[in-house]
């Protein structure tokens, strides 16, 4: 089990977000229907079908476990496992401000494998109002840590020193 | 062609009647034309006649006419003349026995004028020295009334105006309280809506300005920030089953 995981280390480490692991959920399903169809077709060219950087560690991955396109039973088994091994992420929503650029999510990524581990992906959402930083949901807890909701904090606390008393 | 001689004879016979009846009509007409002449000469005669007579009727009816007439203006001038002597000398008359009598009847006048005239002022005189004497006593009475009703008014007046006084000063600070209580109770609701819009405009300037003033790197920043206090707040710890957080 151990080294099946470090076979699927790099495929593992690529994906950052549900939406990419979706996809690549989606591709796997694909190639696995694509092994046993009456058509005659080689893995080679249904990976061609797919993302080239999906087709890359795939190909990867069969190298380490030492298979070869024919091998289609062990191939099947490989993906499969992949699919299992997905279904295990643990997802951090994060609500932000920003509809964030690939380098944040990367730096986002590295900070979460940093100090949290590997084994995590981004559900990301979006919602200007919130001015800045992020509302983190995760097993169930929800935390608003926007700039909106720390705006809102000081104005409710510092309202009588923020408007002067019109009495006087 | 051969006319019977029967027929001949026969249509002689008749040119020969019908000429005597032609002649003889012509000489009756001839006839009737002279009478007619003679009866028009006879009417125009006539006519003539009967309009001289009708003049000379009319003539002497004019005159007769005109003759009475001036026999009635005779007759009339002599009546007038009469009575026009009749009357001056009834004016004359009438004019001397209205003199006399005016004469009379005017120097009785001026006696009873003198008469009652001296009556008059003794009486007036009389009554002038009385009537002064009750006005005299009649103003001072009144004097003394009058002073004394003003004095009397004068004093319930300055009472009246006094409690009406007191009253509406009571009434005045009453009702002045009241708007006083109300303006204030305005005040502080005025205020606090003016407190609510202005905290709302504030926080809607906050965050357009600190939405504006942001760019790519700060958000970074900022959600980095945010998992570190999520981190800080063992968020992250409670990990208990797989696939959660969504």
């Amino acid at each position: 089990m151990k080294n099946d995981i470090l076979i699927y280390f790099d495929i593992i480490t690529s994906i950052k977000t549900v939406a990419q692991m979706n996809h690549v959920s989606s591709e796997i399903d694909h190639l696995v229907e694509s092994l046993f169809t009456t058509a005659p077709k080689s893995l080679e060219n249904t990976l061609n079908e797919v993302g080239i950087d999906t087709a890359t560690k795939i190909k990867e991955m069969l190298k380490k476990k030492g298979l070869k396109m024919e091998d289609k039973e062990e191939i099947k088994n490989l993906l499969v496992g992949l699919k299992e091994l997905l279904k295990k992420f643990k997802v951090i929503k994060l609500t932000l401000a920003i509809d964030p650029s690939f380098k944040i999510i990367e730096n986002m990524s590295k900070w979460i494998s940093s100090n949290l581990g590997e084994g995590y992906i981004l559900n990301i959402e979006t919602d200007e109002t919130l001015m800045g930083g992020a509302i983190v949901v995760f097993n169930g807890t929800y935390n608003d840590l926007t700039l909106k909701k720390s705006l809102q904090i000081v104005l409710d606390t510092k309202r009588k020193e923020i408007l002067p008393d019109l009495n006087t | 062609m051969d006319i019977n001689p029967i027929i001949f004879f026969d249509l002689l016979i008749t040119i020969f009647v019908l000429t005597i009846t032609t002649v003889v009509l012509i000489f009756y007409l001839l006839k009737s034309t002279k009478k007619l002449q003679l009866y028009r000469t006879e009417y125009e005669n006539t006519k003539t006649a009967i309009a001289k007579n009708n003049l000379s009727i009319l003539n002497e009816a004019r005159n007769k006419a005109v003759k009475i007439i001036d026999d009635a203006n005779n007759k009339a001038l002599d009546v007038v003349q009469r009575s026009n002597l009749f009357i001056n000398v009834t004016n004359e008359n009438f004019n001397k026995e209205l003199k006399n009598l005016a004469e009379k009847e005017f120097k009785n006048f001026e006696k009873a004028t003198s008469d009652f005239i001296n009556q008059y002022g003794s009486v007036l005189s009389d009554l002038k020295s009385r009537n002064i004497e009750i006005f005299q006593n009649i103003s001072n009475n009144i004097e003394i009334t009058t002073l004394e009703e003003i004095k009397k008014f004068k004093n319930i007046i300055e009472q009246e105006t006094i409690s009406s006084e007191k009253m509406i000063a009571k009434k005045v600070d009453h009702e002045y309280s009241l708007a006083k209580k109300d303006v204030e109770i305005y005040k502080q609701d005025r205020l606090k809506i003016i407190d609510e819009k202005i905290y709302a405009i504030l926080e809607k300037i906050s965050k357009l300005v600190i939405g504006r003033a942001l760019d790519l790197s700060d958000h970074e920043q900022l959600i980095i920030q945010s998992l570190e206090e999520a981190k800080k707040q063992e968020i992250f710890i409670k990990d208990t089953s797989t696939n959660s957080g969504s």
